[in-house]
């Protein structure tokens, strides 16, 4: 059986991995600090409710991409000839199913609350012998909660995008929600201290809609990946222009006619086949060998593209 | 992200709350109760469940007990009048969800279900008793307060704090939990 080559990472990128790793670390142990925090300051309130299930949603990426990053290492083997790359995006794919799922739960929750019109009831607090509105002291959870995932999610997505990390790209995202409900959840209650009694469902109810369209969008981008989808950029979310790349690449070569590419991603790493046709046939296997070497050292995400002769490209291609 | 334009109704909250917190009382009741009560009338439902609230069954006394006294220094602190309503404890509980009560006595103590059905307050004593199964149950005793009705909660827990029940008037010594 063919094994592929173990594909080795560029040294400067495992660098930037590493980082990210460590990054995604402090991010599980941050979050779980808050989940603890907003576990005590939670009372009656439905914002702070959507807030904490939310939070406790936000530990499965960091952990799944820790997870996908310890399996990923290992190299092709008898059993997966192909290499355990593909391991990030099925990672990454359940992570976004459990935040669709999420979503679609406060959606329902907070529009049952509205429908109910049962006002939120925020009682008193006794702090170092102060009593106070626990409006306050849920207020300050919130802002503290609302802190980590800021500056965190800055950090993310400045390293994921070096590494072209598609799940820390998405926790980033997740980071950047997180923050946004937590500042959402805070008007909220400031609301229903006002005597608006919606307003804490209401902010909810956005957080839903919001946290669904970031599982929707997760979903079908894992989602893409496992179907072979050709490479997107994971900043602008549009196609990559590699393949366009490698045919002009190898179409430059003296004995390559024409020239057509194409790519899938699996998880970090690229792969795919590239169809050239010949002008002559003299010294195919060598020259092959080196459009091979070429190809595969264009980008630094590339593992693996097979090289296939074929004698009518426009055929092949169809 | 396109934040600015997918959360105009948190910015009209955030504007209507710094506009309000101006003048207004903070937090504020969504139906005003706090307002209404002060120098006004106290609506209290009450049923009787001994020592925490003692009626006779026509209602043509005043309650008395723990919670009956602690309502009547309230009215006094607000300078409200009180009118007693006679009501089973369910009903109760119903009408001061509703609201169409602004407060309900009964010697409550706090359980789950209770907590779904109206406002509670912090529990301002606790007493326990032994079980026949050897295990002591803490009791935790609450008043029940209008869903919603934010400052009107503060304006009780404050009393609460400052003048707490007088459980030492009607209970032994030895039923006295922790406060």
């Amino acid at each position: 059986m063919n094994i592929r080559r173990t594909y080795r990472i560029p040294e400067n990128r495992q660098v930037v991995l590493n980082k990210l790793i460590k990054l995604q670390w402090v991010n599980f142990f941050f979050r779980l600090s808050i989940v603890a925090a907003i576990y005590f300051a939670m009372g009656n309130s439905q914002a702070m409710k959507a807030a904490w299930l939310e939070d406790i949603l936000t530990l499965g990426p960091p952990l799944a991409f820790l997870i996908a990053m310890h399996i990923q290492k290992r190299p092709p083997d008898k059993s997966y000839p192909y290499g355990y790359h593909r391991v990030n995006v099925i990672a990454f794919l359940f992570t976004a199913c459990a935040l669709f799922a999420l979503g679609l739960f406060l959606l329902v929750d907070s529009t049952t609350s509205l429908l109910e019109a049962k006002p939120t009831s925020i009682g008193a607090e006794t702090f170092y012998g102060h009593t106070l509105w626990a409006g306050w002291v849920m207020i300050a959870a919130l802002v503290y909660s609302a802190i980590p995932p800021f500056i965190l999610g800055r950090m993310q997505e400045k390293l994921a995008r070096h590494a072209h990390e598609k799940t820390v790209m998405a926790d980033a995202k997740i980071s950047k929600a997180d923050w946004m409900t937590a500042v959402a959840s805070v008007i909220g209650i400031l609301g229903v201290g006002m005597g608006l009694w919606w307003a804490d469902a209401a902010a909810a109810l956005i957080i839903g809609l919001d946290v669904t369209r970031d599982g929707y969008t997760n979903i079908r981008e894992a989602v893409g990946d496992l179907m072979d989808r050709r490479p997107h950029s994971s900043e602008t979310g549009k196609p990559e222009e590699l393949p366009a790349l490698l045919e002009q690449q190898l179409m430059a070569l003296d004995w390559v006619e024409r020239a057509s590419v194409r790519l899938r991603e699996e998880g970090n790493v690229l792969s795919g086949e590239a169809f050239v046709e010949p002008a002559c046939d003299k010294d195919l296997t060598s020259n092959i060998v080196q459009a091979q070497h070429l190809v595969e050292n264009t980008d630094w995400r590339i593992s693996e593209v097979v090289i296939m002769p074929v004698t009518d490209l426009t055929r092949a291609s169809d | 992200m396109e934040a600015e334009g997918r959360y105009p109704l948190l910015v009209v909250i955030l504007t209507l709350a710094l506009l309000h917190l101006g003048g207004c009382r903070y937090p504020n009741d969504v139906a005003d109760t706090t307002e209404r009560v002060t120098a006004g009338t106290l609506r209290v439902g009450v049923a009787h469940n001994p020592p925490w609230v003692i009626t006779d069954h026509e209602g043509t006394k005043e309650p008395a007990g723990i919670e009956a006294d602690w309502v009547r220094d309230l009215a006094e602190a607000l300078s409200a009048k009180i009118e007693w309503h006679h009501q089973p404890q369910l009903e109760l509980l119903e009408s001061v969800a509703k609201g169409n009560l602004d407060i309900g006595i009964a010697g409550l103590v706090k359980t789950a279900q209770i907590s779904k059905m109206a406002a509670l307050t912090r529990p301002y004593t606790q007493t326990s008793h032994h079980r026949s199964d050897g295990n002591i149950v803490n009791e935790p005793h609450v008043l029940a307060l209008p869903h919603g009705e934010n400052g009107w909660m503060m304006t009780v827990e404050r009393l609460l704090e400052a003048r707490p029940p007088r459980t030492d008037v009607w209970l032994a010594p030895s039923e006295q939990g922790a406060q």
